[in-house]
């Protein structure tokens, strides 16, 4: 899964000439991908985006140069005891330590001529916590977007060979998939999975995916109960009394067999019968031996492929039997603490209604500063190839519970975009690669975001699609406008929102890109393809004709 | 626990289906409750068994069968079709259009009277002996189409042998064999009750006979094996397909159609007068010599079972999948969304007796609609069927759209001529100058799965 870094230092030297200096790099870098050349942060192999922006000082506060990255995840080193984000930044070091060097010698606390161990150690005690990181494709590192995208090459220049497409949809697709080189046929049949979250998406299949999340640890208890059970009925007394199910327990399991297996007798009587009546008439005997024996063979089979199932129901309805008090009190307890929960998120907006909500009407809203020059700069890298950057910088209104309720709002989208995962993006915007809102010193919001598509667009969903949750925010902050009771309105008065967020953007100075020219949507089809083709040929082709439709309507070719 | 339960009750499904489609006036029934309540009737059992529709009105019927690229066969009859690939299981593509053609190409202009002629030679030997007691009626017209595989498609059953169908080698073993593979076509897939198992063994020991019989086949006959092995310029893969799935369609759905109308015909007295009196007129003329006439008063018996068979199709549903995410019926009250991969069932049964589109459905009409399939009708004047108006007409017997059945006028031809002959051979009076006779039932239609395996007939 990729993880997120914000290192955010204070500059002591001058600010303006570290930023004159980070827009030479920037415009360095930027030329590097005009013309196909390497950069020296390509080294860092799990890097995916990487940006460094300055802050300008406000009041009392100093400027801050920023640097942000996203990178793939990774378990944490046993050894040296260091955090994934610890061993990034080591891994930064290692591949450009100049750069870093010559920009951190103007900020605080930065020793003079510092080794590079000392440049690590000094990053490491500047990182910040983003209260809000979203990722667009989880679960794809560097190295998969990359294997991804060959081998849709690959298979999409096969589809598109096929002269023209006959037979049926299976037979294309399995001509493409051996048409593939054996390396790439490989990797798709070694495609990793994706994180649990985004397999089973619980806002599309609710049933499926809590049922999956429910049957094993539901299997497990069932079967433990029932062993207690079994090894009660033949030895009792033999266990702790603690563990030990009562007789009651016990006979009422029993009870709970013989009806099953009476319910199975009666199915199987009744199946029978039908069989009975429609056995295919005028075979040879030898045929008719096989057609018994081939569903007799299905019968038992099926039949002992279902016992670890029943096991686990029969443990289950025990441990009802057994602990129904307990399971009575503790579904009590938690509808008493929803209720009460409930009830707290009811008086905590009763009091936000009384101390913000009626004082919005007041707010300070739509408070631009048009400054030409720098809208021409911050504008000037966008729209460059398939993405863009956006830094935005918002001051949080005054008071503890505006603080509060942004933290609130930030922690709830954080975690909520990952249980109701929507493979549309969040917001439904389809479009963000990565995107952080943190919370830095002097009561800034800094929301960073690395999207495809343009300005226009990207913040024209926020206000549509995304108006409540984008407005949940950003309601906390001055010159948003205005909202109404956190989720209404605010940024659904489309253009002054643009304005402000375009008011408030920060210049992009120096933006490395791992993949300038995929978009989301790209990669996402990318794995789409290498997913369905592994999936396709871990079934030997048979799977419903529609979704082969789906992947090769995916070439815009003719289909059968 | 689930995959037991699914077992279990794929076999009750099974049960179930097979009672429902041998009770044409209890389906009938339910398929009107669902034309008026749900016309496009979606599954409650979708996380069970797949999403699917049911389509009950004539014109949402007409419309899933008229767009073959969005509601497709193929996939439908991929598995159950076990000779292999054969035109009713390939999607309207290249190939299918290629097969078809050669099909359709290889039949030749004077078909209709070729094979009124090879019924009437067929039906001959069966009613030499006098009909006294009861006459297995299902018996007479597989053994017919057994005839017609043989002196029409040019497959001689003679050297037929098997191991897995109780028959006398030759004629009986390919009637057998024929059956057998139309049981699994008219199944659910996968087909349950040993099904599937015996259909496979049976297309094993059919295929090779069809291989080895098309391998030596004189390339100059006039039959059919040598009108496509001409065809399709010796592409011996496509002429066994293509022969094995003619036939197999062919000869298994004649018969149940067959025995289903003259069930259906006993039920109603004018027009089984209709249909004996016709076929006196038959017989009279064409010993007279008047051979059109005589083709007239056929063509007529013709209608009738076409008619009688509107109260007991042969699929009385008809399955099809749907392939992309789709609309249907359009800008009326009833639009729906079919979500790609759902099973669409439409039911001719239903749409045949939907009253927006059949003029008084309950009734028992001689002079309905018949549109047959143009694009392999080489007769001008539509000789079983009405004059084409372009519209699907009152039937949805033979499908519709790009797979509307080819063989729809043969189909009728071969069940004109098989009721004339046996209507007289029935009626014929058993003592010189004795009173005409009437045919009765004396046993109800019975099923082999889901073919027909008798219906005993008498007179009196």
């Amino acid at each position: 899964m990729q993880r997120d870094l914000t290192l955010v230092t204070q500059i002591t030297g001058d600010w303006q000439r570290l930023r004159t200096r980070l827009r030479q790099l920037g415009d360095e870098i930027q030329a590097g991908w005009e013309n196909n050349a390497p950069s020296a942060l390509d080294a860092a192999g799990r890097l995916h985006f990487l940006s460094l922006f300055i802050i300008e000082p406000q009041g009392s506060c100093r400027a801050l140069l920023v640097l942000e990255a996203s990178f793939d995840g990774r378990c944490p080193n046993p050894l040296t005891d260091e955090s994934d984000q610890d061993q990034f930044i080591n891994e930064l070091v290692l591949a450009n330590a100049p750069l870093l060097h010559e920009l951190y010698a103007s900020c605080a606390n930065y020793p003079p001529d510092a080794s590079d161990k000392q440049l690590r150690e000094y990053l490491k005690t500047w990182k910040h916590r983003s209260q809000l990181f979203y990722v667009g494709c989880p679960g794809l590192t560097t190295t998969r977007i990359n294997e991804d995208a060959q081998i849709a090459a690959e298979v999409e220049a096969a589809v598109l060979n096929l002269s023209p497409p006959i037979g049926r949809r299976a037979e294309i697709v399995r001509e493409v998939f051996q048409s593939l080189s054996r390396p790439s046929r490989e990797l798709v049949v070694n495609t990793p999975d994706r994180p649990f979250w985004v397999r089973h998406p619980l806002l599309e299949q609710p049933f499926q995916t809590l049922s999956w999340y429910a049957k094993w640890p539901l299997a497990l208890v069932g079967w433990t109960v029932l062993l207690l059970i079994l090894v009660e009925a033949y030895s009792p007394g033999w266990q702790p009394e603690r563990i030990a199910p009562p007789q009651a327990v016990v006979a009422a399991t029993y009870c709970w067999f013989v009806f099953f297996l009476l319910a199975a007798g009666v199915l199987t009587l009744f199946w029978l019968m039908i069989w009975w009546g429609e056995f295919p008439q005028y075979l040879t005997r030898r045929m008719t031996y096989y057609v018994i024996g081939a569903k007799l063979e299905e019968y038992v089979c099926t039949s002992i492929r279902a016992l670890p199932s029943f096991a686990a129901i029969l443990g289950l309805l025990g441990l009802a039997h057994w602990q129904w008090a307990r399971l009575w009190h503790l579904f009590m307890w938690g509808v008493a603490l929803l209720l009460v929960g409930s009830l707290i998120a009811l008086i905590v907006w009763y009091v936000r209604l009384l101390r913000i909500g009626l004082q919005e009407p007041s707010d300070r809203v739509f408070d631009l500063r048009w400054d030409t020059a720098r809208l021409a700069a911050v504008r000037e890298r966008e729209d460059r190839w398939a993405q863009t950057h956006l830094i935005s910088v918002t001051n949080i209104r005054r008071g503890v519970l505006r603080w509060v309720t942004l933290r609130c709002v930030l922690l709830s989208i954080h975690w909520l975009a990952r249980i109701f995962y929507n493979p549309l993006g969040l917001f439904s915007t389809q479009s963000i690669h990565f995107a952080r809102w943190t919370i830095i010193g002097g009561g800034r919001l800094v929301f960073i975001s690395n999207y495809g598509g343009s300005f226009g667009g990207y913040l024209g969903i926020f206000a549509t699609l995304g108006a409540a949750g984008v407005s949940a925010i950003w309601t906390n902050t001055e010159g948003f406008p205005r909202g109404f009771l956190l989720l209404g309105d605010g940024a659904r008065d489309e253009q002054p929102f643009k304005a402000r967020a375009r008011d408030s953007q920060v210049e992009s100075l120096f933006w490395y890109r791992r993949y300038p020219r995929l978009s989301v949507a790209t990669i996402e089809r990318n794995a789409a393809i290498r997913m369905e083709l592994a999936r396709f040929s871990s079934k030997g082709f048979q799977v419903p004709e529609a979704e082969f439709d789906v992947f090769l309507r995916r070439f815009a070719t003719p289909t059968p | 626990m689930l995959a037991w339960l699914k077992m279990i009750g794929w076999v009750y499904f099974a049960g179930i289906f097979f009672f429902s489609m041998r009770r044409p006036r209890f389906l009938r029934v339910g398929m009107g409750f669902f034309r008026r309540r749900w016309p496009i009737f979606r599954s409650p059992f979708a996380s069970f068994a797949g999403a699917t529709y049911l389509i009950t009105r004539a014109d949402d019927t007409q419309e899933v069968l008229r767009r073959a690229h969005d509601f497709l066969l193929g996939p439908v009859n991929e598995k159950k079709i076990l000779t292999g690939d054969f035109i009713i299981a390939l999607d309207p593509e290249r190939r299918y259009l290629t097969e078809k053609t050669n099909a359709a190409r290889a039949l030749p202009p004077e078909r209709i009277r070729d094979l009124e002629r090879f019924v009437d030679d067929a039906a001959r030997p069966l009613l030499a002996e006098p009909i006294d007691g009861s006459f297995n009626v299902t018996l007479y017209v597989e053994r017919i189409t057994v005839a017609i595989v043989r002196d029409f498609w040019g497959l001689d059953p003679d050297g037929a042998r098997s191991n897995v169908v109780e028959a006398q080698p030759g004629f009986e073993t390919m009637r057998l064999w024929l059956r057998k593979l139309a049981i699994v076509l008219a199944s659910m897939e996968p087909a349950p009750l040993g099904i599937r198992e015996v259909g496979l063994q049976c297309s094993e020991e059919f295929l090779s006979y069809v291989r080895a019989e098309c391998a030596v086949h004189p390339q100059n006959n006039q039959d059919m094996i040598a009108h496509i092995l001409r065809e399709s310029r010796g592409n011996m893969d496509e002429t066994v397909r293509s022969i094995a799935g003619l036939t197999m369609t062919g000869a298994a759905v004649v018969t149940k159609a067959f025995s289903q109308a003259f069930d259906q015909l006993l039920n109603f007295p004018d027009a089984l007068d209709a249909a004996i009196t016709a076929s006196m007129q038959e017989a009279q003329l064409r010993a007279a010599g008047r051979i059109g006439e005589a083709r007239q008063r056929r063509m007529f018996v013709g209608r009738i079972l076409v008619e009688a068979l509107r109260f007991n199709p042969v699929f009385p549903v008809i399955p099809r999948y749907c392939v992309r995410s789709t609309t249907l019926a359009r800008g009326t009250d009833r639009e729906t969304e079919i979500p790609a991969g759902s099973n669409v069932i439409v039911s001719p049964l239903g749409a045949m007796f939907d009253p927006n589109a059949v003029i008084e459905p309950e009734r028992f009409g001689f002079a309905r609609n018949i549109q047959l399939n143009s694009r392999t009708s080489t007769m001008p004047d539509w000789d079983y069927g009405s004059r084409s108006d372009g519209t699907p007409g009152d039937y949805v017997i033979f499908g519709g759209g790009e797979h509307w059945c080819m063989g729809d006028q043969m189909a009728i031809c071969e069940m004109a001529s098989m009721a004339v002959a046996l209507l007289n051979r029935l009626c014929e009076p058993t003592v010189p100058r004795g009173a005409r006779r009437r045919p009765y039932r004396v046993d109800q239609l019975r099923y082999d799965n889901s073919a027909a395996e008798s219906l005993l007939v008498g007179a009196r």
